[in-house]
């Protein structure tokens, strides 16, 4: 399996792969750079340590969401894409090793994804730790991050079983949708705000601590449906 | 000789055209046996529903299943290097560390390609990686061994070197191929077997 799984992450980075994601992470940096108007020097960042510090996270946690769950949306359409399946062919020597490699596929990806938003966390912590006064790292910050990639991991089997059965470029319209829903309409206390916190991982910096909505063990469930569901779909399908 | 393939009432089809049609035949365990056929005759199809990488209707009994299998199209990891691939390659299909590494040497070897070894493939060309796709297909010494068009985007040495390990594999084991120029395969025993539009309309030993 661990052979598989180096595999499976040379694959999913190639040269498309490195240009989108790294570019990714500069526009991530740089907003959590701007987020945090090191610009303007230690002395003039020390009056209202607490609203700024409030104001950092927040606009850190949107950065480093939308970030992850674009990288999400991307990995699970380039991972799965037609093309993407066709390695398998080097790597199986029956059909029954078909869903070995489809979740070791899905695992590499869930790595790739940790990987960039432990980058963008660890630069939000470092850049506020070292160039503004009024961070500090706490727990909630590393609650925040978790349930970003949590959230992350979701868009990303969820684009992965669409991009398989539907094998079209169309097939990220959905995800969008649901992201962009997903980051009004939480909150708002409606039956659809609801019905999404419900299923996917989402939180917040409210009144200064950090707060996460709906059932943890319903969320975990759901990503582990789309696993499995994304390993079903991919076996079902030809490799060639 | 014993069969080592038997295809039997095999249908494979594609949208909106295409595949392959109540196919069957069989194959002995030892020999050369050439797939030739216009476009989309459905050489290819034949060959991937024997190595049992895409869904069919009707039975293929292969018997033993030690297949390689060097396909037409196929993607390699860009930033991966040669032996890194056909490392991993071997470990996959369990063939025996203390073996594989002399193997991948003794490959490399053959193709010319040792100083390409620790090269990414994105650095290669596309002749190069077609050697490798014929390599990964010979690691484990297959007793069936199956390639799609082998001779695709190699220069003219490296054809006879491939011709060449495909006339000796021949004498041991199963070998089928899919190609445009049979004449290419001059050895003795070949069989050739045609497809037009998804069936067979001749075989024949020449």
């Amino acid at each position: 399996m661990k052979t598989m799984l180096k595999v499976q992450l040379y694959y999913l980075i190639d040269q498309t792969a490195a240009a989108f994601l790294g570019l990714l992470a500069v526009f991530v940096a740089a907003a959590i750079l701007v987020a945090s108007d090191a610009g303007e020097g230690m002395l003039g960042l020390d009056l209202n340590r607490a609203e700024r510090a409030f104001s950092y996270r927040n606009e850190c946690l949107v950065a480093t969401r939308l970030g992850t769950v674009l990288a999400a949306i991307f990995l699970g359409m380039h991972g799965f894409s037609r093309a993407a399946r066709r390695p398998a062919v080097f790597f199986v020597a029956s059909r029954a090793d078909v869903p070995r490699f489809a979740a070791a596929k899905a695992v590499a990806g869930i790595a790739l994804l940790s990987a960039f938003g432990l980058f963008c966390f660890s630069f939000q912590a470092v850049l506020g730790a070292w160039a503004t006064p009024y961070f500090a790292l706490a727990r909630s910050d590393l609650a925040a991050v978790f349930d970003v990639l949590c959230g992350a991991t979701f868009f990303f089997l969820f684009q992965a079983s669409l991009t398989i059965a539907a094998d079209s470029v169309f097939a990220a319209i959905p995800s969008f949708t649901l992201a962009w829903l997903l980051e009004t309409e939480s909150g708002t206390g409606t039956v659809l705000a609801d019905v999404l916190t419900l299923l996917i991982r989402h939180g917040g910096f409210g009144s200064g601590t950090y707060v996460a909505a709906g059932d943890g063990a319903v969320q975990l469930g759901t990503i582990a449906f789309l696993f499995l569901l994304t390993v079903s779909l991919f076996s079902a399908r030809d490799v060639n | 000789m014993n069969i080592a393939v038997d295809v039997r009432g095999v249908t494979k089809r594609y949208r909106p055209e295409g595949g392959i049609e109540n196919v069957s035949v069989r194959f002995d365990d030892s020999g050369l046996n050439l797939l030739v056929g216009p476009n989309g005759s459905g050489k290819s199809t034949l060959l991937k529903c024997i190595v049992g990488v895409i869904r069919y209707e009707g039975e293929i009994a292969a018997r033993p299943r030690s297949i390689g299998y060097a396909p037409e199209e196929y993607v390699l990891p860009q930033f991966m290097s040669v032996r890194a691939f056909l490392t991993s390659a071997g470990r996959v299909r369990d063939v025996e560390r203390a073996f594989l590494g002399d193997r991948i040497d003794e490959l490399l070897g053959y193709f010319g390609m040792v100083s390409e070894a620790h090269k990414p493939f994105c650095g290669l060309s596309n002749g190069m990686k077609q050697k490798v796709n014929l390599i990964q297909a010979l690691l484990n010494r297959p007793k069936i061994l199956i390639l799609d068009e082998p001779l695709k985007s190699l220069d003219e040495e490296s054809r006879e070197k491939a011709i060449a390990i495909i006339r000796e594999r021949a004498k041991e084991c199963l070998v089928i191929v899919s190609t445009h120029f049979p004449e290419r395969f001059r050895i003795r025993n070949r069989r050739v077997v045609r497809l037009e539009n998804g069936r067979i309309v001749d075989e024949n030993d020449a």
